[in-house]
């Protein structure tokens, strides 16, 4: 059970991959499933989290601690999460979305689910398909099908070579 | 390589709630597991603009899309509906929107923000009655209604529940005549327009007509639309330092708060539609009803630092307005309107 008063309590967070990361229960508990964990007495030990690897974890953590210390203050905190996202590549994103949906920490999950969306906006199905490697398993006939249902989504997109 | 498609559906849907609706439709196309990822996402969004106004294939889009949720009882949090009422279409659209509406409770939508507006000018179209029972409803923008109080049976007053939702009305300048039934009293409604609970923009609205169960018998009384006037950025503020008074013998006192201090073109547009008025067109019953029982109008100017009104007539305004060509000076740091 975390101490009622006094100095900051820290956990300790082992992700999947067996790295221990130590970070103040105030920041941590951000996550829904960690501020669980902390409720029912179950974080006193290592916080095992078996579907985040270190990497990601060690990331995590950073948005934590960083959003943590700013007062409430949305405008604040959005460009911090901005910023924070700013320089992550696709697979990064995707593991945090994960690693934040597994964490049940929505304002990560809402700030990385917007930024991949952003990504697709406005873009051509070729060029969203290029960009996240997504197979069309669709024959021509039924991608024309699909295309035919929904054709009034396809005016004003840009053009592209193979749609 | 795919990155994207192995995601949890419930982040994919997630993903798609940021997009716009063709976006999200159009993920339909990228391969089979992405086909009906877009009609489980929380939200929908439709504007007959997406749809180069294109109406029937618009409404036609919008009912499948609102039957596939329900076949899978899912819930539509969020809608958002961008409709035009024109004569084509009109009577389909308005069976549609009594189609819709009700369903929304259903399917546990918490916002429903509606857009409406007609091209039809000068416009014959009525909002439908059915708009203002949507439980959801939590945006309200018209454009381009005509609603004449005088044609209009008393029982097919809108009804809005002011207390419970925070309408924002938008009214264009082509927005001419709204009737609300509005059940606790005139007091109430402005009291409630102070406190920032509603708010209603109606820049160029001419007149608005409020029905007053309680406070003046079951006489209608007419709101002056500047009365009602509440630029939109004035919403979340109390703070009043400029008062425009309408004064009509034995009906109403209207008045107009604005937050922020008067701009010139909000003394510019309130002395255009005054003097419009004041000429009328002859044909206009509102508007020869207004000269008539015009008695004063008075615009007072705040001046905080001083904690005191004051008032200028209609005759000093014009006055004021010949002599000095329309030139206002507004004191932006002291938020005061100086003459």
């Amino acid at each position: 059970m975390a101490a009622e008063t006094g100095t900051p309590t820290t956990l300790t967070l082992k992700s999947n991959d067996d790295e221990l990361f130590s970070v103040a229960e105030s920041a941590a508990i951000l996550s829904v499933t960690i501020r669980n964990m902390v409720e029912d007495g179950c974080a006193g030990g290592v916080i095992p989290l078996d579907n985040v690897d270190g990497k990601t974890l060690a990331s995590v953590i950073t948005y934590m601690n960083g959003i943590s210390a700013i007062p409430a203050d949305e405008e604040k905190k959005k460009s911090y999460r901005d910023k924070f996202l700013s320089d992550k590549d696709f697979e990064t994103l995707a593991d945090m979305v994960l690693a934040a949906n597994y964490l049940n920490m929505s304002c990560l999950m809402d700030a990385v689910s917007a930024k991949i969306a952003q990504v697709m906006e406005k873009k051509s199905v070729g060029w969203v398909r290029r960009k996240f490697g997504i197979e069309n398993d669709y024959t021509p006939e039924e991608e024309a099908a699909v295309k035919e249902e929904h054709k009034w989504t396809f005016e004003g997109v840009e053009t592209d070579d193979d749609n | 390589m795919d990155m994207i498609s192995d995601l949890p559906k419930d982040i994919l849907q997630r993903i798609l709630y940021f997009l716009s609706q063709e976006d999200a439709v159009r993920t339909s196309v990228l391969s089979k597991s992405w086909r009906n990822i877009w009609c489980t996402r929380p939200n929908l969004d439709f504007s007959i603009y997406a749809f180069k106004e294109n109406k029937q294939e618009f409404l036609t889009a919008v009912d499948k899309t609102l039957q596939l949720y329900c076949y899978q009882s899912l819930c539509v949090e969020e809608f958002r509906l961008s409709i035009l009422l024109d004569r084509d279409f009109y009577e389909e659209s308005i069976s549609l929107l009594e189609k819709w509406i009700p369903l929304l409770t259903n399917m546990g939508t918490k916002e429903f923000r509606l857009w409406i507006g007609t091209q039809s000018y000068p416009g014959v179209m009525h909002l439908p009655p059915v708009v203002f029972e949507a439980e959801p409803l939590k945006d309200l923008r018209v454009r381009g209604f005509i609603r004449d109080i005088y044609r209009c049976p008393e029982n097919k007053l809108f009804r809005i529940p002011w207390a419970l939702y925070p309408i924002h009305l938008f009214c264009s300048n082509y927005f001419r005549r709204v009737a609300f039934a509005y059940r606790p009293s005139l007091k109430e409604l402005l009291e409630s327009l102070s406190q920032s609970k509603i708010s209603l923009n109606v820049n160029h609205v001419y007149n608005i007509a409020v029905r007053d169960d309680n406070g003046c018998g079951n006489k209608p009384v007419v709101v002056d639309g500047l009365g009602l006037g509440f630029y939109s950025y004035s919403i979340s503020s109390s703070f009043m330092n400029a008062m425009f008074c309408v004064c009509r013998p034995g009906i109403i006192y209207d008045s107009l708060d604005c937050g922020y201090g008067w701009e010139m073109n909000h003394i510019q547009c309130l002395w255009e539609i005054l003097m419009q008025r004041e000429c009328g067109d002859g044909d206009d019953r509102f508007r020869k009803l207004w000269k008539q029982d015009l008695e004063e109008v008075r615009l007072e100017i705040h001046d905080k630092y001083r904690n005191e009104w004051r008032p200028i007539t209609l005759f000093e305004l014009r006055n004021w307005r010949q002599t000095n060509s329309c030139s206002l000076c507004i004191d932006m740091e002291t938020n005061f309107v100086r003459l």
